[in-house]
């Protein structure tokens, strides 16, 4: 009994310590791909429009399928939604850190309203503090805004 | 025997069986155009009424109710634009789903002989269009499901013309005046467009050219017409292309006021011609307006 006892603790020591060795190697092996995925760094996305936003009437308003008047979304994914709240030459700013190095896409779309002139859409992005890309499209009166940047989280340097 | 006629009619039936499209069949040209920006050639779109016809005073005839009966779906505009409730009728008697494309839009009130009546002219604005929009999409994806996302792909940039409609019609009509801003037309289809674009607007025939309440010609309403192109010196009036010229040509007499063509009004334009979808039609009227009133 005592022996069974025995090789009972012995094999369950044997396993913690394994699995311990196991751990440590493979977590050891993947440091690098952690700090790729989950960089600290201080990304941030500032939006600014020359319009103010509200209630699109040209919206599709199909049960799930509700666009808003002003939508953000990054790598094809709705990161900010809204139909008012934009308000004309205040910088929206979205704070986006976890993002991995390399190519990421910002779209912004909304829908001025008609009828007052010109608009235009400034999109930045910011890493820490350096400008990875800042854009501004113009848009004539009563088309529907699409604007979209590029950058690349991996390239700092030289920018 | 019965197994190879059953055989027979199978096979005669599987093209049939194998490509059955989906039918939607709608009352008014306009909205028939609308259906098949949002549709394509995923669903086929039959329309009762062809380019010229007016929906006040159409009776159905006997081709109408086998359309209907081939239909999964039925669009109407609503708002008693179809006289008599015509389209509604048909629907019913083939006991087939209907749509009103109109549901949703708040209707601008016509009074007539103390009565009230719901302005059923609401597609002359974009954003009245972008309702039916809306709500034909709904409609298209509930019968053909599998279809939703060219539907909804589709619609969103249709909807993307009706913006950019609007604020070409906007910036275009802003030449005229506000004081000039005066539109007459033979029958009351214009109220819509007025109030969204500044427009004051008179017909000597009301809100129907057919013979319901408030619809009609009377000797006042002329007299009214007469009275307001004076009083407001309007220089130019119009005719609609579903309606005879002849009393817009009388009154323009009348009144010393020349006549500035046609508009599309309940009814697009033949094929072939530019108002043969509603963005042409929306266009080729806003062109005839700001040229004969600015
Ligand atoms: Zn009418």
């Amino acid at each position: 009994m005592r022996f069974l006892l025995t090789l009972a603790v012995w094999a369950v020591t044997a396993a913690v310590v394994l699995t311990f060795f196991v751990f440590r190697n493979n977590s050891s092996g993947s440091v690098e791909d952690v700090k790729n995925i989950l960089p600290e760094r201080d990304i941030s996305i500032e939006i600014t429009t020359t319009f103010s936003t509200e209630k699109d009437p040209f919206a599709l308003n199909i049960s799930d399928d509700k666009q808003k008047a002003f939508t953000v979304s990054l790598d094809g994914k709705a990161v900010y939604e809204a139909d008012t709240g934009i308000e004309k030459g205040e910088p929206l700013i979205l704070k986006a850190v976890k993002l991995s190095d390399g190519q990421h896409e910002v779209m912004v779309t909304s829908a001025p309203v008609s009828g007052a002139g010109d608009n235009a859409v400034r999109i930045r992005a910011v890493m820490d503090g350096v400008v990875l890309n800042d854009n501004t499209d113009w848009f004539t009166d009563g088309q529907e805004i699409v604007s979209v940047i590029r950058f690349d989280t991996g390239k700092t340097d030289g920018k | 025997m019965f197994f190879r006629s059953v055989l027979f009619l199978f096979v005669l039936n599987l093209p049939y069986l194998l490509f059955a499209q989906t039918v939607a069949v709608v009352s008014t040209t306009q909205i028939y155009d609308i259906t098949k920006n949002i549709a394509g050639d995923d669903v086929k779109v039959l329309s009762i009424l062809a380019p010229g016809q007016d929906p006040h005073t159409y009776s159905p005839v006997p081709a109408d109710i086998e359309k209907v009966k081939s239909a999964d779906i039925v669009i109407e505009n609503g708002l008693h634009l179809e006289g008599k409730n015509w389209m509604k009728n048909l629907a019913a008697d083939a006991k087939k789903p209907l749509v009103t494309a109109s549901d949703g839009i708040v209707p601008l009130i016509l009074e007539a002989h103390g009565e009230k009546i719901n302005d059923p002219h609401a597609w002359f604005t974009p954003q009245n269009a972008a309702v039916y929009v809306n709500n034909i999409t709904r409609a298209l994806i509930r019968i053909d499901p599998e279809k939703k996302e060219n539907f909804v792909m589709r619609a969103k940039l249709y909807l993307a013309q009706l913006r950019a409609l609007d604020g070409w019609i906007k910036k275009e009509v802003s030449v005229i005046p506000p004081d000039r801003r005066v539109l007459v037309t033979n029958h009351d289809a214009f109220n819509y467009f007025a109030k969204e674009y500044g427009f004051v607007n008179t017909a000597p025939t009301g809100w129907s050219t057919g013979s319901e309440v408030g619809g009609g010609v009377t000797p006042e309403r002329r007299e009214k017409a007469v009275r307001s192109i004076k009083e407001m010196r309007v220089r130019t009036i119009f005719f609609e292309t579903t309606i005879n010229p002849k009393l817009i040509r009388e009154i323009a007499a009348d009144a010393g006021v020349r006549v500035g063509g046609s508009l599309y009004s309940d009814s697009m334009g033949d094929e072939g011609t530019p108002g043969e979808t509603y963005i042409g039609m929306m266009r080729e009227n806003v062109l005839k307006i700001v040229r004969g009133l600015k």
